[in-house]
């Protein structure tokens, strides 16, 4: 992260800045710029081999997110962090039904060993994530 | 509307789909007595959603006067599965909401335009 464009609004010289552009091109207040990041939607899909891991991967990371990785357990995370929910009520609910769905993928499917670990790897994120929006960690 | 009924809900609005939502729920294998309502709402309403959208105007509009609905909900965990798994999804998908604009309400609109500053989506 980082390298991105600073920038301001209004006339005259800025006092403060107000936005910050990530380097691939995405704008957040400038507070947030460390949360501007790559997402790893087309890598994991790519590694994917079970179609209703693909889906669950698909429904975790948005096409056009770019906070954290991109995924769900990053979004939780910048809602906790930041105090700034992505939506008007944020996403700790879908993160809970998500991780339910992947433990469900991965006691009932026949993964191979590689999308196994990736979807105990993201498990463990979004549980994670789950227990810091809680306040249990 | 209440939260563990809104997929049954969505799914009487239109009787004359329950087998295409059936076939939906099949491809996805997902169940609305095992799944949360996010699963069900991003998994099978979002893909029934795109597929009326292109066919049916009148559909479409039934979808998101339900979505709308949801929206305005006294319990706001009802409108997050609107928002979070159906009006996100959708602005996220190749011409993003656009397509979208003549039948989604006034609130779930506001909604999904606070959200899409999140998104490398495009305006709407």
């Amino acid at each position: 992260m980082g390298g991105g464009y600073h920038g301001g609004f209004g006339g005259g010289k800025p006092k403060s800045t107000d936005f910050y552009v990530g380097p691939n091109g995405q704008a957040l207040p400038a507070k947030f710029k460390h949360w501007i990041g790559v997402s790893r939607r087309d890598s994991l899909l790519k590694r994917t081999r079970n179609d209703k891991l693909k889906n669950a991967i698909s429904e975790m990371y948005r096409r056009g997110s770019f906070i954290g990785d991109g995924g769900t357990a990053s979004v939780l995370k910048f809602e906790k962090r930041t105090g700034t929910l992505l939506s008007p009520k944020g996403h700790y609910q879908k993160a809970t039904e998500m991780k339910r769905r992947l433990e469900k993928i991965i006691s009932k499917e026949s993964l191979s060993r590689k999308d196994r670990k990736m979807a105990r790897t993201l498990s463990k994120q979004l549980q994670r994530a789950i227990l810091e929006w809680e306040g249990k960690v | 509307m209440k939260y563990d009924e809104l997929y049954n809900a969505f799914v009487k609005r239109f009787p004359e789909d329950k087998e295409v939502f059936d076939q939906l729920k099949l491809d996805a294998d997902v169940d609305e007595h095992e799944d949360g309502m996010h699963i069900m709402f991003g998994m099978v309403v979002v893909p029934y959603i795109r597929k009326i959208a292109g066919e049916n105007p009148g559909k479409t509009k039934r979808a998101f006067d339900f979505l709308e609905e949801m929206v305005l909900d006294d319990n706001a965990d009802i409108g997050n599965v609107a928002e979070v798994s159906v009006l996100e999804a959708l602005m996220n998908d190749e011409g993003g909401m656009k397509k979208y604009m003549e039948y989604i309400g006034p609130e779930s609109l506001k909604a999904a335009r606070y959200m899409s500053q999140f998104y490398n989506v495009e305006p709407f």
